[in-house]
């Protein structure tokens, strides 16, 4: 077990800087996701902990010693790539057997270890096969073979799970769970994908432009989204963010859309909304299942109370287990996340309840969360 | 409900079955045919010629040898060092073959996975190189190689055919190395081994097929190659089979068909074992290296 500190790391290919100013520590034994989108930086990190890219700026530590000058054989990780990268003239057992042989490790032992990982990874009938021969699945678990065998400080993941089917995708998700919970080992595991980084991580790296956004567990970056662009980033469906002003209305305070009527909520039950400026611009967020739809009266029809907004059905989703509805209301478009069934179709006129006290307030020019 | 088929319903035809059309296959499969004969029929004639006697390829030229006689052949290796010269013609071959296999496959790695901004031009220029014509340079290499020493060497000869070879053996394996994912190599490098590892243990055998490919093209070039021979050898005993069958035109006047026929034959043969040998690697390199 070993912890991987980022001291100020940066990296330009050519005149563009990729990364820039990243500093972060992964603890000892985490299982730690690095989540952005596609050209954030973050398979660069990855390669930069592994030794394939140079460190431009800054240090990288492993168990307190700098890496950046040390060859990746000297760095004691284990990298699990993408396409997977198996060695297409070797069979499984050789594909697992080679870091051992370049370390010079006994034949005895490599083969007491390939076995291990074999037992581990369910590989045992595979082992004389060539990589042409195995499924996806399979491929991938061989992948983890490799690095698994070499008992290494820290292992690296690049997106290894997005070449597999939907299924596939969540059964190896576990797996590779249990895995960590089993070596105990570092893990730094690099996706697109912030479901498979929400359910697997314990601590979660959100980059964007080079830059790391936000570092935390992630129900701290759920709840407590440190600017707008992680807050629509974690969460799907994305968070409503709607752009308006803080205002006194009648004694009362309300958020005014830009293009829309007055939102208004009771005192104090909005957090950040006492810390605004009035007449500064703001992003107020609410995520889609933090919307109510409360029930109305079918003889009296709807009738708007305190907070609530009206808004005309566009598009309904249905997944079985809860229900998406994109609502157009007179700010722009909102998406709700129903738990359950939820009887509506398109055109339908809806009342929208908000659940203030969930929502955040971000200011509008640097993103940064108010509160 | 059963998903199997009923048995007693006919099976239903097949909509979508592609129509080949009779005048297309005849057209297609003439066409092929005529382009077979035109490559084949010279060497129909080049080996009944040499099982012929004088009479029959001179004056009755007949199609299908009437008498079968091995008296050419007989007299081509009492008469020519033709063995010898061939020797001579398949060891620089092999050598010259081996040597640009390894240096063009190092070369052309370190082109596609190094120096990319320039190796592109690099490329290009060893392109270039082998697109010069040999009569243009002959001059300025037997000036070269006589201020070595080394005319009428096999060393000399070598180097010429290696400034031909390289280029065009760098540009074959960077095509080949340009289909190998890095990946793999990288996958090497985080397990553990140095670059020389990566190339031999992981690049190298994936690169295989192009290797084949380029070796079997170098040698044919070598084994074919008559201008560089011809000027920069003068002795006997170091010429190469080509000086053979030019020596036995006997300069156009004269020639003893039955016996270039047969020493053709005999030159043709050792290529055409390599090619039967190692067609299936051709083919695979062919389609990997994407130079179809």
């Amino acid at each position: 077990m070993a912890e991987v500190v980022f001291n100020s790391v940066g990296k330009d290919f050519g005149r563009e800087a990729v990364l820039r100013d990243v500093d972060f520590e992964v603890r000892a034994g985490a299982f730690a996701a690095l989540i952005g989108p596609s050209g954030c930086g973050k398979s660069t990190l990855l390669r930069m902990i592994a030794g394939l890219e140079h460190i431009d700026f800054g240090e990288i530590y492993i168990d307190g010693r700098a890496m950046n000058y040390l060859a990746p054989k000297e760095r004691d990780v284990a990298m699990v790539f993408q396409n997977y990268a198996l060695y297409p003239h070797m069979s499984v057992a050789e594909n697992m057997l080679f870091s051992l042989r370049m370390a010079r490790v006994t034949r005895a032992e490599s083969n007491e270890r390939m076995w291990e990982a074999a037992r581990i990874l369910g590989l045992e009938d595979l082992l004389d096969r060539y990589p042409r021969h195995l499924s996806g699945g399979q491929r991938q678990r061989v992948a983890m073979g490799r690095a698994i065998v070499r008992n290494p400080k820290v292992f690296l993941f690049d997106e290894p799970l997005s070449n597999l089917d939907a299924k596939l995708r969540v059964q190896m998700r576990a797996e590779i769970k249990r895995l960590h919970q089993r070596l105990g080992a570092t893990m730094i595991f690099v996706t697109h994908d912030q479901v498979e980084a929400m359910t697997m991580a314990e601590q979660v790296i959100i980059l964007r432009e080079g830059r790391v956004e936000q570092v935390g567990s992630p129900l701290e970056l759920y709840d407590k989204p440190a600017n707008a662009f992680v807050a629509g980033f974690i969460g799907s469906p994305a968070m409503n963010l709607v752009l308006g002003t803080f205002e006194v209305v009648n004694g009362g305070p309300c958020f005014i859309p830009q293009d829309g009527k007055p939102i208004t909520f009771l005192p104090g039950s909005l957090p950040g909304a006492e810390k605004t400026n009035p007449g500064q611009q703001y992003l107020l967020g609410v995520r889609p299942e933090h919307i109510a739809i409360p029930e109305t009266d079918p003889v009296s029809g709807s009738r708007k109370s305190h907070g609530e907004i009206s808004a005309k059905v566009v598009l309904v989703e249905v997944t079985g287990l809860d229900t998406h509805i994109v609502a157009s209301a007179a700010h722009g478009e909102v998406t709700i996340l129903v738990r359950g069934r939820f009887n509506t179709a398109a055109g339908e006129q809806l009342l929208l309840r908000p659940d203030f006290s969930r929502a955040h307030v971000f200011d509008a020019e640097t993103g940064v969360r108010v509160d | 409900m059963t998903l199997t088929p009923d048995p007693a319903k006919p099976p239903v035809p097949r909509r979508n079955r592609p129509k080949v059309s009779v005048t297309r296959s005849i057209t297609v499969y003439g066409g092929v045919l005529l382009l077979l004969v035109l490559v084949l029929f010279p060497f129909y004639w080049m080996v009944t010629a040499s099982i012929k006697n004088f009479r029959e390829i001179s004056i009755e030229r007949t199609l299908v040898p009437r008498e079968i006689t091995f008296k050419n052949y007989y007299d081509l290796f009492e008469q020519t060092s033709i063995l010898w010269h061939l020797f001579n013609t398949a060891w620089i071959s092999c050598f010259v073959t081996v040597v640009t296999v390894i240096l063009a496959s190092m070369s052309a790695y370190v082109l596609t996975r190094f120096l990319t901004p320039a190796a592109e031009w690099i490329a290009r220029v060893s392109l270039y190189a082998y697109m010069v014509p040999s009569i243009v340079l002959i001059i300025p290499f037997y000036i070269g190689l006589r201020m070595a020493g080394l005319v009428n060497t096999h060393a000399g000869l070598i180097l010429s055919y290696l400034s031909f070879t390289l280029p065009l053996g760098i540009w074959m394996m960077r095509a080949c190395f340009q289909t190998i994912p890095k990946t793999m190599e990288e996958a090497a490098v985080v397990d553990g081994a140095n670059r020389f590892e990566a190339f031999f243990l992981i690049a190298m055998p994936q690169a295989l097929p192009g290797v084949v490919s380029t070796a079997i093209f170098v040698f044919i070039l070598c084994w074919g190659e008559y201008l560089y021979p011809v000027v920069l050898i003068s002795s006997d005993s170091l010429r190469t089979i080509t000086i053979t069958l030019d020596a036995l035109t006997g300069g156009g006047q004269n020639i003893k068909f039955g016996l270039l026929m047969a020493a053709s034959t005999v030159a043709t043969v050792p290529i055409l074992l390599i090619f039967l040998f190692l067609q299936r690697h051709l083919v695979r390199g062919f389609a990997a290296g994407g130079y179809e």
